[in-house]
């Protein structure tokens, strides 16, 4: 028998949909918050008790951080130079921080996670979304070394992106 | 082709193991464990209804109704299908192995943790979890609520969380798997019914398990960061306990839309499996191949719009309960096709009467007596009387405990020789199944007849409440005594398991002349499956009696006979 592994187009191939199958599980995820967000919003606007709290500047700055993380991400990813991808990551970090400054903004100015449910959802869904931003750190790492698996990482990095877009969206445009 | 070499330790070989098949057989062995668990659990429902003279407190009586339904759903039969899944699925298509050996590993370890996590539950001060499988707060929101929602629930939602990794995990493996790992020939409409079921199953344990992720951590917030998403003010004991103003309605949305779309998960694959083992004891194809696979389909995507049938006496605005009762009718249709082609398939047929057969057969009679209690429970008027009392708990054990236990044990029976090379013994089999199978049915069809009566659910003792008098309630202690017998006559399933696995019979390859690519394989098959080349496929998978040919059977590995069959050529 012979010990080749698995034929490297079929590989790819399982590739492709694992990360398919992953970008399906997170929108999910985020559909049932937006869900339970809408829910929230509807019955307490009834009680006249909806309350939505100003959110930090700094979350504006971090979006455009994320945005050019990506653009960085995507000239990588067709450039293959691996600064880039280091630059992307970095800034990727910076953006965890940025949140964690968020999140202490937040706090100075007395708006605790059980303060209202807008908060509760603020906090939460940026949680949530920061946990999965970490975790694709962890993969763009192994993609500097591993060029083949690198395009999927950075689709699931401009994935995440949109899905950030997605969560300002559902806290401020709903 | 294999990513990884033969193990060659005991410890690779049998616990970290990457191979699908040990995996497989790990899961199973792992659920029968759990299965323990959970069945002792039944018991001590049962005879606390039985012959209550007090012996557990009502909050103990919760915590054990709530342990044994979880550790059913979530950590037995949700298992045994990863290990039957696992075990199959590569053998089926006719791949070396799994897309991800290491993630099939983790999975399952990462089961096992979640197991311990789940029963260390009880060890909590407080108690297990007591609010029911479906955890709905407030009553699992806070322990001056019920002691079993202190750290016992803290507990139940770690190891939940871990079991919906592992089982994700698991889904990623089977999807990427059954799309891209296939052998030459076998296109999508040449799998195995089996594999159907598996497919289906898992794109929808993919989609249904993140709302309860989402529910789950929501949860966890209400319950220790002090927010309140699902908690309201409440009364209890002339006491206001203030715990905000959430939505609890809003926690039973997210859990039905992984509750409903999880009993798909857990029957499909048990009724898709029949269709191999009446092909096979029949010797006719499965009728309706394709038609059953379009129903599975249709019932797939469905069954993701009807969850709110289990909500209509919430309070939830009566048009919407329309809606989800109409909704619940349409998808009997695709699901009464299946049925339709399970009694077609053995419709006037002689049948060999092994016991593989003798728990299908079971199967789609327990199929019939769900499905009808079904329509009852859809139907938003009668289940305003219905809600709450044990016509439910009869119509879901038929269904999700019923059904997937037969079918498993059916499936079990017909590949164990697969599995160990070894058979399991006839006798033995054929008594376990006189022992289970009818007891089983008789216990939750009786319970039936208690919940037309109005016995109420979840009661400790039924006994103290009046308007369970009159319930049918002196059939409480024949039950009883039926679902002992149902569990017990387990034992003899379990040596007949152990002993078999070491010294049964010798079977040989394929010693039900079956028609698909597992029977190819030795038994059990070595490391990689299949020996230098992998099998081609060449036709349908259940090609008995094949017409113009003088042949019982035509294997889907088997080259073509003299006479052309119609379906012969070979899609890259
Ligand atoms: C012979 C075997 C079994 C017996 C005698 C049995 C008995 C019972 C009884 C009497 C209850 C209801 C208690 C009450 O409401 O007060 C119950 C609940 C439940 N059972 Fe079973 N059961 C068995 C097997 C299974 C299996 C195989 C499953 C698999 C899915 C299962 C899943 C559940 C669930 C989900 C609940 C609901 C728990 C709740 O109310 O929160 N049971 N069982
Ligand atoms: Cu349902």
């Amino acid at each position: 028998m012979s010990t080749t592994g698995i034929a490297a187009p079929v590989r790819a191939q399982n590739r492709r949909v694992l990360v398919a199958a992953l970008v399906a599980t997170v929108v999910m995820l985020f559909t049932a918050f937006a869900a339970a967000y809408l829910e929230h919003q509807g019955a307490a606007r009834a009680a006249n008790k909806w309350s939505p709290v100003a959110l930090p500047g700094v979350v504006w700055i971090n979006t455009a951080i994320l945005a050019f993380s990506s653009v960085l991400a995507e000239v990588f990813r067709q450039s293959r130079r691996r600064g880039l991808l280091w630059g992307a990551m970095g800034l990727g970090l910076v953006f965890l921080g940025g949140q964690v400054f968020a999140w202490l903004e937040l706090r100075r100015s007395g708006v605790y996670l059980p303060t209202n449910s807008y908060a509760s959802f603020f906090y939460i869904l940026t949680i949530v979304h920061a946990a999965h931003i970490a975790l694709a750190l962890v993969a763009l790492a192994t993609a500097a070394r591993r060029p083949r698996i690198a395009s999927l990482c950075v689709g699931f990095w401009h994935f995440l992106g949109v899905v950030w877009i997605y969560v300002l969206f559902i806290l401020k445009g709903l | 082709m294999l990513d990884h070499p033969a193990p060659k330790g005991f410890l690779s070989r049998y616990v970290f193991s990457l191979d699908h098949k040990v995996i497989g057989i790990q899961y199973i062995v792992g659920a029968i464990v759990m299965g323990l668990v959970a069945a002792y659990l039944a018991l001590l429902i049962r005879t606390q209804l039985a012959w209550s003279g007090a012996i557990q407190q009502p909050e103990d009586y919760l915590a054990i109704v709530t342990m044994h339904g979880t550790l059913m759903v979530f950590f037995v039969v949700s298992p045994l299908l990863s290990g039957l899944g696992n075990y199959l699925i590569p053998l089926h298509i006719g791949a070396r192995d799994m897309a991800y050996p290491l993630l099939n590993m983790l999975s399952f370890w990462i089961y096992v943790l979640a197991s311990v996590i789940m029963l260390a539950s009880f060890l909590m001060p407080g108690g297990a979890a007591a609010g029911g499988w479906t955890a709905y707060p407030p009553l699992s929101g806070s322990e001056s609520f019920l002691p079993g929602s202190g750290w016992g629930q803290t507990l139940w939602i770690l190891g939940m969380a871990l079991f919906i990794t592992s089982f994700t995990m698991g889904g990623l493996n089977f999807l990427t798997t059954i799309l891209n790992m296939r052998t030459k020939g076998m296109t999508l409409f040449r799998m195995p019914l089996t594999v159907w079921g598996f497919l289906v199953a898992t794109v929808l344990a993919l989609l249904a398990f993140p709302p309860l992720t989402a529910a789950a951590l929501m949860l966890l917030f209400d319950r220790h960061g002090g927010t309140s998403f699902f908690m309201v003010d409440a009364v209890i004991n002339d006491q206001l306990i203030a715990m905000g103003d959430g939505t609890p309605l809003l926690f039973q949305h997210l859990f039905w839309f992984l509750g409903h779309p999880e009993v798909y998960v857990i029957v499909l694959p048990c009724i898709c499996l029949l269709f191999e083992v009446l092909a096979a004891f029949t010797r006719r194809p499965a009728f309706g191949y394709r038609p059953s696979i379009y129903a599975l389909l249709c019932v797939g995507l469905l069954s993701m719009i009807v969850w709110g049938h289990h909500m209509f006496v919430t309070g939830m605005n009566p048009w919407v309960g329309k809606y989800f009762s109409i909704a619940t009718v349409i998808i009997t249709a695709p699901f009464a096709v299946i049925g339709v082609n399970l009694v077609a398939s053995v419709w006037r047929a002689r049948l060999r009467l092994a016991t593989p057969m003798l728990f299908a057969l079971a199967t789609i009679s327990a199929i019939g007596f769900g499905g009808v209690g079904g329509l009852f429970l859809g139907t938003m008027t009668s289940d305003i009387y219905f809600h709450d009392t044990y016509f439910v708990v009869g119509h879901f054990h038929l269904m999700i405990g019923t059904v997937t236990m037969l079918s498993i044990m059916a499936a079990i029976y017909f590949w164990f020789p697969k599995m160990f090379g070894k058979m399991m013994s006839e006798k033995l089999g054929k008594l376990h199944f006189w022992l289970t199978a009818p007891s089983m049915m008789a216990v939750f069809i009786l319970m039936h007849m208690q919940g037309l009566g109005g016995m109420v659910r979840r009661t400790y003792d039924t006994s103290v409440y009046t308007y369970n008098e009159g319930a049918n309630s002196s059939l409480t202690t024949p039950i009883t005594i039926l679902a002992m017998i149902a569990v017990g006559a387990q034992a003899i399933f379990l040596w007949n398991f152990f002993y078999s696995a070491f010294k049964g019979q010798p079977s040989g390859r394929n010693p039900w002349e079956a028609s698909t690519l597992e029977w190819e394989a030795p038994s059990p098959p070595p490391h990689g499956n299949f020996g230098d080349e992998l099998p081609i496929v060449h036709r349908g998978p259940y090609e008995y009696s094949p017409e113009g040919v003088d042949q019982d059977v035509l294997p889907q590995a088997a080259p073509d006979p003299d006479v052309a069959s119609t379906d012969t050529e070979i899609p890259e």
